[in-house]
């Protein structure tokens, strides 16, 4: 394609953010949900206090539909939404095979709201997904619109996995991953100056200490730019 | 068609995002567009009929285009009335003197046709501004051959999904050395589906009139790092009053300063051209076949419906004493609007009526109610039941002006009207051209 003007640009990058945020939370949530069966019902509380959300929840089991489902723009529902809204200005590159699965995505997640089996209920979101990932791997292999969304993708990965404390190797393998895609793009679209932070905090294990400094730097990476 | 089948497809169309917006009530409300799986058929031999008469009609209306906004010998030739041109709304006194490149001005034209009980077909209305619709056909053909492949192998129906190779060639051939792009108001426009989906198929850009600006008359798009890439040519979905602020309505927030310095000088094709709609106001209308014998000495192979002027006095006269059974357009509306059947109408609004166009003369026309055919839908048990269509036949203008085999069938779900406005509830159908 080669011209993305910067309101392009920033959809493409928050299509990443969104359509990840939605998948990392969403797997992350679970693994919690699984804890409140028969180990920690509170477990919760540790989940919203990671994503620095203020807990207005009476229970586990109204956290559990209100972070699902509400309309604050914190539940993945509304991530599920944002990243639907940045897919749809973004058809021409993407292909509406790739929105089709954002789409598939949401219709399922709307359909498992009275679901009994909420976990088997939102599979398929988790699987639409991930061919929404493999839709736009095949359609625009090389790109610099891939670049953009797979920044987008790995910034706010890496964001979450910091905050919910992913162990140190897995942060390591992602925040990698940054650094291969970050060497594609072109001179000036990212300030790669504030991965040094990141190089910095990740040489120890104990990032957790500087996590504030960690994730101002890691969303500055391409947001100084596009702004 | 089993019911299953329409199903199945209007499953894939909700998958694929196959949408109309509309505002109710100030809140914009994004909707699929009523797709009903049983097509319109039209032969072989039809089609070449329309073919021969639409290529006519919309080289006609280039012509007069073309001499409108250069001399107007149509006009001193008085066979059209200056009134009737130079009052309209869509004639744009910007545009006098400019010559669009490779001199065409309506590239993609938007015909409405009914065909009568008795099988001829009428043309209702031109449009030639910025006509919208093809993309809902061209997704439904390709949703309906995943969905229902038999029916393409046993039909002899011609492939419509050429349209976005045919736009392209229209959009490469006006193009002054640059990008092509589809300029859209943004993603709360009505046909935003379409703006995104020609543009994925065609593989121009999606632009808003923010990711544009003009230099030296000149008109480039600026990418996130500042770089600059020329445009040549851009297929507008912004009507022509919000195209540019620094020329028409100046608090325009969608259109691009200066685009009409770049399009005067030669620099950039705006598809359509500006200035259109002096040629496709309903008052105009009546004299599209005065056009097709003044410019190509042709007689008109496809008949407007019977239509009368109330600006000239015997057609006024008859259509006041005749206005029950006619149906009376005001010129200045359109997606439906302002269309009234004097049938309808009580005696009190009868005379209310024939008031308003004995003071407004020039604004309506009345016309004989076409009582045009029936096709069958699929209500939502799978039965078939009649309903009025329309059908609007897509004309593309480039180095050669062609009809698209194919069409955006329009029918009313209200039993009896003539409505088909998608505005105002209407579904779509496919429309197939038979091969043989």
């Amino acid at each position: 394609m080669g011209t993305i003007s910067v309101e392009y640009g920033s959809n493409l990058y928050w299509l990443g953010r969104y359509a990840e945020r939605t998948y990392t939370t969403l797997n992350t949530f679970f693994e919690y949900y699984d804890k409140t069966l028969d180990k920690d019902k509170n477990s919760y509380k540790e989940f919203l206090e990671s994503l620095e959300i203020d807990d207005k929840y009476s229970d586990n089991r109204h956290f559990i539909r209100g972070f699902l489902y509400d309309k604050d723009s914190f539940c993945v529902m509304s991530t599920l939404r944002f990243a639907h809204d940045n897919a749809l200005v973004c058809r021409n590159v993407i292909g509406s095979e790739a929105l089709a699965y954002i789409q598939l995505a949401m219709d399922a997640f709307s359909s498992s709201r009275d679901a009994k089996n909420l976990r088997l209920a939102l599979m398929p979101v988790i699987d639409y997904l991930l061919a929404f990932w493999g839709s736009l791997d095949d359609k625009l292999a090389n790109g610099e619109e891939r670049t953009i969304i797979k920044c987008g993708k790995f910034i706010e990965r890496l964001d979450l996995y910091f905050r919910f404390s992913y162990n140190h190797k897995l942060i390591k393998n992602e925040y990698e991953m940054l650094c291969h895609i970050l060497a594609r793009v072109r001179e000036g679209l990212c300030n790669t100056q504030h991965l040094a932070v990141l190089t910095d905090a990740l040489a120890t294990e104990n990032y957790k200490a500087r996590l504030k400094e960690v994730l101002e730097s890691l969303n500055k990476i391409f947001e100084e730019q596009v702004s | 068609m089993p019911i299953t089948t329409a199903y199945e497809i209007n499953k894939l169309m909700a998958r694929y995002g196959v949408k109309f917006g509309l505002y109710k009530n100030g809140e914009f409300i994004e909707q699929l567009f009523p797709y009903d799986a049983i097509p319109r058929v039209i032969s072989n031999s039809e089609f070449e009929l329309l073919d021969k008469g639409l290529v006519q009609r919309v080289n006609a209306l280039n012509c007069f285009l073309k001499d409108i906004y250069s001399g107007a010998k149509i006009v001193t030739d008085k066979v059209v009335p200056e009134e009737f041109v130079y009052i309209s709304k869509g004639y744009l006194q910007e545009c006098a003197g400019i010559v669009p490149p490779e001199g065409v001005y309506s590239h993609i034209s938007g015909i409405d046709l009914v065909q009568a009980k008795d099988g001829k077909w009428y043309i209702l209305e031109d449009n030639l501004r910025i006509p919208s619709g093809a993309s809902y056909p061209l997704i439904a053909r390709e949703l309906s051959r995943i969905a229902d492949p038999e029916a393409y192998s046993t039909n002899n129906v011609v492939d419509n999904r050429n349209y976005s190779d045919m736009l392209h060639e229209t959009m490469d051939f006006v193009n002054r050395g640059g990008l092509n792009v589809i300029l859209t108001p943004g993603r709360y426009n009505a046909a935003y589906f379409e703006h995104s989906y020609l543009a994925e198929r065609t593989g121009a850009l999606l632009v808003k009139a923010s990711e544009l600006f003009v230099d030296n008359a000149v008109l480039y798009m600026k990418d996130y790092l500042g770089v600059k890439a020329r445009v040549g040519a851009v297929y507008r979905r912004i009507s022509d009053e919000y195209l540019d602020p620094m020329t028409f309505v100046a608090d325009s927030l969608i259109g691009v300063p200066h685009i009409m310095d770049a399009y005067r000088a030669g620099n950039v094709a705006i598809i359509n051209a500006p200035g259109n709609g002096v040629a496709d106001d309903k008052g105009i209308y009546y004299f599209v076949p005065k056009m097709v014998k003044y410019y190509l000495g042709e007689e008109p192979i496809l008949q407007n419906a019977p239509t009368y002027l109330p600006y000239y006095e015997n057609d006024l006269k008859f259509t006041l004493e005749n206005i029950e059974r006619l149906v009376i357009k005001d010129v200045s509306e359109a997606g439906g609007y302002g269309v009234v059947f004097g049938s309808e109408l009580s005696k009190e609004k009868l005379d209310e009526m024939k008031a308003l166009i004995i003071k407004e003369p020039r604004r309506f026309i009345s016309q004989e109610v076409i009582d045009f055919i029936d096709l069958d839908i699929m209500d939502e048990n799978g039965v078939a039941v009649p309903r009025k269509a329309d059908l609007r036949a897509f004309v593309l203008t480039g180095k050669t002006t062609r009809v698209w085999a194919s069409g955006l069938t329009r029918f009313s779900r209200v039993v009896g009207s003539f409505i088909v406005n998608s505005s105002q509830g209407g579904g779509f159908k496919d429309t197939w051209v038979l091969s043989r």
